[in-house]
């Protein structure tokens, strides 16, 4: 009887411990490959919409469409973990780029200023480098052009132009 | 006693391995259903999962066929319907007239000229509602090519109906 149980009790155990095991595993797996799938879909759809808004629509409308674009992205990155951090960096820089050139369009200064900051931050958050206004324009001028003609390169400000180093720029 | 140790353990890591992946493949964008999420954020992300997918078919490979505009119409309404909820405010007219115009790009392929011409009336009207500069037809014509010509695997095939005139 003793023995029965004794053999009982290690089948659970086992059987318990490769679930876990098995079911970490597929999370891993399975499931990471299923979330960057997810977000990877979802965010370019939202920026597809947004950008055409920034490309075609007037001010008010692009300014609305980027504003909602980050707004979305503050939203994903609180409810989710961020699977491609590097890629989600670039696009935020680059909507916030969008805002940046639009409030210097509009005349707002201040605006361009902190919109520049924030979108310089983002890049400096997976880069560890802080590139010049200059870089963030040639990098926003690259990655519409490459929207428009549909090109699927990124556009990495380190590659088309140099980025300067973080101790060589006072911000 | 080692060996019943060994298959428990085996068997035990293929039933986790597959509970997991049956999860991942029902919460996977092409499945999960963004009316049944629970927050209104996460109904807005699967919408634009389903969006994403519908229209990537849609554009590959000259298949617009119903089916895949139905999915886009769908995925539309749930992230409409959600949207304002989840603070949220994405530029899903011009979403309409795109769909409008693979629509009418299905109109046309069936000689359907009157169907045609009211879905890319629609999607004049839509591109006006976003303030677009140059809302006509044809101009959101050559984005749309341009669009799928980056997204997709392959390029459409029927150069009247898909490029731009």
């Amino acid at each position: 009887m003793k023995q029965v149980a004794k053999y009982v009790l290690l089948t659970l155990v086992a059987a318990l411990a490769g679930f876990l095991l098995g079911f970490r595993h597929a999370e891993r797996t399975v499931g990471a490959g299923s979330t960057i799938f997810a977000q990877m879909l979802a965010l370019s759809q939202y920026e597809t919409l947004a950008n055409l808004q920034y490309q075609e629509a007037d001010a008010a409308h692009a300014t609305q469409a980027q504003l909602d674009l980050v707004k979305f992205m503050q939203q994903l990155e609180a409810r989710q973990t961020i699977a491609v951090p590097r890629a989600f960096n670039y696009e935020r820089a680059q909507a916030l780029m969008h805002l940046a050139l639009l409030s210097e369009q509009a005349g707002n200064d201040e605006a361009f200023q902190q919109y520049l900051h924030d979108a310089q931050k983002s890049l400096d958050d997976v880069d560890q480098k802080w590139y010049s206004e200059e870089a963030m324009r040639k990098f926003i001028t690259v990655a519409d052009t490459q929207f428009k003609s549909g090109s699927p390169e990124c556009a990495c400000p380190s590659r088309p132009q140099k980025a300067e180093e973080r101790s060589s720029v006072s911000r | 006693m080692c060996a019943i140790g060994v298959v428990a353990l085996a068997f035990g890591y293929g039933v986790g391995f597959g509970t997991s992946a049956l999860r991942s493949v029902v919460e996977s964008p092409l499945l999960a259903n963004p009316a049944g999420s629970q927050d209104n954020f996460t109904g807005v992300f699967r919408g634009f999962n389903r969006l994403a997918a519908a229209e990537m078919a849609g554009g590959a490979c000259d298949i617009p066929t119903n089916d895949y505009l139905s999915a886009e119409d769908s995925a539309i309404a749930a992230i409409q319907e959600r949207a304002a909820t989840a603070s949220l405010n994405p530029p899903l007219d011009v979403a309409r007239a795109r769909l409008a115009l693979r629509r009418a790009r299905v109109a046309e392929k069936n000689n359907d000229l009157r169907l045609k011409t009211k879905y890319e009336e629609d999607a004049q009207q839509l591109l006006e509602k976003s303030g677009w500069k140059d809302s006509s037809p044809a101009h959101l014509r050559q984005i749309i090519y341009a669009i799928d010509s980056r997204e997709n695997t392959c390029r459409p095939t029927t150069p009247n109906l898909d490029q731009p005139k």
